[in-house]
């Protein structure tokens, strides 16, 4: 455990932890006394308090580009929702803006569109949809009937459709609105629409299952200025979202006997003379707000309090899963405490957990302060565990370390994957995090490199999410080959070093846009600092035109001066302008981050012949003289420095080191003993070897397993046996 | 139409789950036979992706975590390993269950052929009369697929379309438990077409004990599908009964041979969940070749008339020390037009 307290000490934490809660419920209390507007809510942002997070002071923790007022009506009985959007963006990109992205997600669920095309054919992470037939349930859209602009007028009209991934000119995913005038830099500019949602039966993390409704990418959502250019890809079958840090002002009236869960912290609850409520919830330092309502979730909260304060845990669970309440916050609470401990604090007054509807295609899902977990009613393994961590995780990779999820999903699955395995298994043992039964286990990170063997080297990691091959290859590789090659990095490095990384990447890069040079520079640095790898620091610039690693940078540029908050001073992360240059990690990066070469060493042969070979057997074996020799073999293109073990069948063992560049090398010795066993990476740090099974040698035979396995086909083929002959 | 007549009403009726149990035990070889050809052809499909597997496991550490338990991932990593790089591809799953369902076609019958005569239930009398009755047994197997599927496929779509109903509704454990009833009551409706067509192939054997005026055996299995139905349908409750109780009986020594199978993966010694594992299948071969014998004794108190004249046994029984049914066995209709078809002068072979 490395704890961090970076604000103050720590017995400080609970007095002032115990007054923020009691100015949250102080909020909530005022909220609850009447109609609440946006000037109301924006009355209580008083300087040196946040609505929605513990940052001191009430500092903004992010550049926030947009400020979203969201009042939706929603149709439980329709699936559907009539919405009004206020969207006011910032221009700080430095150059004047004549056209702006909307990402329209909703339009993905429609046959025509490149996203149920790419699942077609591909494959998707949920849903497959591989019928001819498009179920008429399952078409979903959003339709802005208005768009006006302050100031401008009316620009319905100028509304169009883009597609900038595919040229699929019925994907209607992305509209782009063109300004009769640019909008100059440092100027604002307020968009007002009017929407309406027709949500899908559940597909892709979204829509509604019976009375279920999941409100994800339900609202036109403006694209992201980064690098110089718009980022607003298309919705693609495995990809996820990328968007600015916003405020979210949002009110949603619907039927009262529903229960919602929202991103940002309630704000109030009005009931309306017509048998509904409006419930009103504010979000800050978020890139996205979704919502779910079901009647039949029941509550569960806790409160956690971690290095910035408290954070309340609040849990929806529904009521076929008498369990799952307690189960998932319990869980959530402990992953909690081990992200604080590890990579940082978590700055939100509140973190909600959804349990969607059982037979949905929601499933896990990430969204800013809320996620959607994943269990059922008989659910003995610790598959609600390795969900609720996994989505929670993503509340820093992809929350706060804002990365673009379609350019550079390993930066947020495969990280996100990566502390999955190492929190799970401090949690429930590396060995049992996925289950843990008295006849059987299996380790989370085992379930990561199985995930990774199933398709190890089709594509790179760094390769658009849209681009990949297929989704498995995307799954396979994103989050299985991601995982694993970061806990090889780990063993590298050391845990100690890759943790102390993770945790400098986080507070450094949090509430910005890094990229996958900004993360890799970070191991680099850290592990070169700790004398983990070797290179040099070179100092540069960001006009240089090297990454901009040690400013903080919203939209992936270099900000100006003063339009950031100062975090990385407050936090600990001291500026600088040395980039790690030539270290000896680099080649590892190049072939396991941009390359798709596979790993696979092997003992090749193990043989013990005596010197003297040529006279009789002796029955004295002790002081026989053996030629003991260990061919090693780089059976894969990837090349990495070996260490192998060979252990003599006297008790002793030597260890040897190969760079691993040759096809194959030998070792030989000497001995007045044979050869036991000889073993490559004895200490089982390279999980992203491909074939663990010929990474070792034993001359002690075992057959137990071959026979065990063996002992169960033999039952299946009996039990099939038997089935067949029912039909005699 | 013949109903039981005075003669076989003496005949004492025989209480089917003890005298199924006798006629099983008199004919325990092939029970042993066909749990044997069951234990040898997984056996000989086995070997090959044991080859495989020990070939992968045996010298390697990694193993090791198979020994003294049993790590999912270590499994999972050979067999991804072993699918990609054995030469020739995995070994067939389903080659077995083709061979064992052929030799199957051959005992079920010889076996039935030993309640029926009385006979003892020797390799050789198994084979002979399996093969004598092979085709025979084959176009009942066939009828079985056909109403199988015309009554089963609807329900089952049924069963689905209410499923999905109450997933509509209902979630959870109540869902569940709907469910399950609902592939219940498939499962009776599966049992009762099983029974009637066991019943089917018991008539069968029955009436091809008798031998026809050409000298060969009778062989209408149409003949039999009545007799069958009227015998079914006036026994139901204690013919299903006893089906049910011995098929719930064989897969509950099936259930528990197989959980101690997959609570002892752990340990380093696999033989006690090969020895338990096979038991549990002795056992469910055992009560399935029990729920023939039953059935024999169901058809036995509910003989077939016999439709050749003058009819005589086809097979001289042997001492058993089961009862034989009568030699001429009287009474019960034998097909709609039983009376003319029995006067049938050249009844075509192999025919439905």
């Amino acid at each position: 455990m490395r704890p961090y307290n970076p604000l103050m000490p720590r017995p400080l934490l609970f007095p002032l932890a115990a007054a923020a809660l009691f100015a949250l419920e102080a909020v909530a209390t005022r909220a609850q006394s009447g109609p609440l507007t946006v000037a109301s809510t924006n009355s209580l942002r008083s300087p040196g308090y946040s609505i929605a997070t513990n940052s001191p002071n009430g500092q903004p923790l992010s550049t926030r580009v947009v400020a979203y007022t969201l009042d939706a009506k929603i149709d439980t009985d329709q699936k559907s929702l009539d919405g009004t959007e206020a969207l006011t963006y910032k221009n700080l990109t430095g150059q004047p803006l004549t056209r702006f992205p909307f990402h329209l997600y909703l339009n993905a669920f429609r046959p025509e569109s490149t996203f149920t095309s790419e699942t077609h054919f591909g494959g998707g992470i949920r849903d497959n949809e591989t019928e001819d037939d498009y179920p008429k349930e399952k078409v979903g859209g959003i339709t802005i009937t208005q768009i006006t602009a302050d100031n401008v007028g009316d620009l319905t009209g100028q509304m169009h459709y883009i597609a900038p991934d595919d040229g699929n000119a019925q994907d209607h995913t992305v509209a782009e609105l063109a300004l009769p005038q640019p909008l100059a830099p440092g100027d604002s500019i307020t968009f007002r629409i009017r929407f309406h949602d027709q949500f899908p039966l559940s597909i892709a993390r979204n829509g509604w299952k019976r009375d279920f409704i999941m409100g994800g990418q339900w609202y036109p959502k403006l694209g992201v200025f980064w690098h110089g250019a718009w980022n607003c890809h298309q919705y693609h079958s495995t990809t996820e979202f990328f968007s600015d840090f916003a405020t979210f002002n949002v009110h949603l009236t619907l039927p009262r006997r529903y229960v919602v869960g929202a991103s940002g912290v309630p704000t109030g609850e009005i009931q309306n003379g017509d048998g509904t409520k409006t419930l009103s919830f504010y979000g800050e330092d978020i890139g996205d707000f979704a919502w779910a309502a079901s009647p039949h979730f029941y509550v569960t909260d806790g409160t956690y309090v971690g290095s910035m304060g408290p954070v309340k845990v609040h849990v929806l669970a529904l009521a076929a899963h008498p369990d799952a309440g307690p189960r998932y916050l319990k869980v959530t609470t402990q992953t909690l405490q081990k992200f604080n401990d590890w990579y940082g604090p978590y700055p939100y007054k509140i973190i909600t957990v959804i349990d969607p509807e059982p037979g949905s295609e929601i499933g896990g899902m990430e969204y800013p302060t809320l996620f959607t977990g994943g269990t059922s009613w008989f659910e003995p393994t610790h598959l609600t565990e390795v969900v609720t961590e996994h989505e929670f995780g993503h509340q820093y990779w992809y929350g706060m370390v804002a990365t673009n999820e379609f350019e550079d999903a390993w930066l947020d699955e495969g990280i996100n994957s990566y502390t999955e395995v190492n929190v799970l298994g401090s949690l429930l043992g590396p060995k049992t995090s996925g289950f843990d039964f008295r006849w059987a286990n299996l380790g989370d990170a085992s379930n990561e490199r199985l995930e990774y063997l199933s398709a190890p080297d089709l594509d790179p990691v760094t390769r658009w999410a849209f681009k990949f091959r297929n989704s498995s290859s995307y799954g396979g590789v994103t989050y299985g080959k991601s995982a694993t090659l970061l806990a090889t990095l780990e063993g590298i490095v050391g845990p100690d070093t890759m943790r102390e990384a993770m945790h400098t990447y986080f507070m450094r890069y949090r509430f910005t846009h890094p990229t996958t040079e900004d993360f890799l520079r970070t191991i680099e640095e850290v592990a070169i600092a700790r004398g983990r790898a070797t290179g040099t620091f070179t100092p540069t610039t960001p006009s240089s035109g090297a990454p901009t690693l040690y400013l903080p940078a919203a939209n992936g540029t270099a900000a100006p001066a003063g339009t950031l908050p100062n975090l990385t001073s407050s936090l600990g992360a001291a500026p600088t302008t040395l980039v790690p240059t030539g270290s000896s990690l680099r080649p590892y990066f190049n072939q396991a981050v941009y390359g798709t070469a596979v790993l696979d060493y092997a003992v090749d042969s193990v043989s013990s012949d005596r010197v003297q070979w040529w006279l009789p057997e002796p029955k004295d074996t002790k002081n026989t003289q053996y030629r003991d020799t260990v061919v090693l073999r780089r059976r894969g293109e990837f090349l990495l420095p070996v260490t192998v073990e060979v252990v003599f069948e006297d008790g002793s063992r030597v260890r040897e080191h190969w760079d691993g560049v040759d096809r194959w090398t030998r070792f030989t010795y000497i001995r007045n003993s044979k050869i036991r066993s000889a073993e490559v990476d004895p200490d089982h740090t390279v999980l992203l070897d491909r074939d663990l099974f010929n990474n070792s040698y034993t001359t002690d035979e075992n057959h137990v397993p071959a026979h065990k396995v063996a002992n169960l086909w033999l039952d299946a083929q009996q039990l099939l046996f038997q089935l067949t002959s029912w039909l005699v | 139409m013949a109903t039981s007549t005075a003669p076989f009403a003496t005949i004492r009726q025989r209480n089917l789950l003890s005298g199924g149990l006798a006629l099983t035990l008199a004919a325990v070889p092939a029970v042993l036979w066909t749990y044997l050809f069951s234990l040898v052809a997984g056996l000989l499909f086995s070997a090959r992706f044991f080859g495989q597997w020990d070939a992968l496991l045996s010298h390697s550490l990694a193993a090791q975590s198979l020994t003294s338990a049993f790590d999912i991932g270590t499994l999972g990593s050979g067999y991804l390993r072993l699918s990609e790089h054995v030469p020739g591809g995995n070994p067939p799953f389903f080659g077995g269950a083709l061979v064992f369902a052929v030799v199957y076609f051959l005992l079920v019958p010889g076996t039935l052929f030993c309640y029926a005569a009385p006979a003892p239930a020797r390799l050789s009398t198994l084979f002979a009369q399996g093969v004598a009755h092979f085709w025979r047994f084959v176009r009942i197997t066939l009828l079985t697929l056909i109403v199988g599927g015309v009554l089963l496929g609807p329900m089952s779509a049924l069963n689905g379309y209410v499923a999905a109903r109450i997933d509509d509704h209902i979630v959870g454990r109540p869902a569940f438990v709907l469910d399950c009833i609902g592939y219940v009551i498939l499962f009776l409706a599966a049992s009762l077409v099983r029974l009637y067509f066991d019943l089917v192939e018991v008539y069968t054997v029955q009436l091809g004990l008798h031998v026809l005026p050409g000298g060969r055996s009778d062989r209408r299995v149409r003949l039999t599908l009545r007799p069958a139905w009227r015998t079914m349908t006036r026994f139901l409750g204690s013919a299903w009964l006893s089906f049910l109780l011995l098929s719930i009986l064989g897969a509950l020594a099936m259930a528990i041979a197989t959980r101690f199978t997959v609570d002892s993966l752990a340990q380093p010694r696999v033989w006690p969940a090969f020895v338990v594992f096979q038991m549990g299948m002795l056992v469910m071969i055992f009560t399935r070749f029990w729920q023939r014998g039953a059935e024999t004794v169901l058809a036995r108190n509910q003989p077939l008339a016999s439709p050749a004249s003058p009819a005589r046994s086809a097979y001289v029984p042997r001492s058993t020390g089961v009862a034989a049914p009568p030699a001429v066995p009287e009474a019960v209709e034998v097909a709609p037009s039983a009376a003319p078809g029995m006067a049938d002068p050249a009844p075509r072979e192999d025919s439905l």
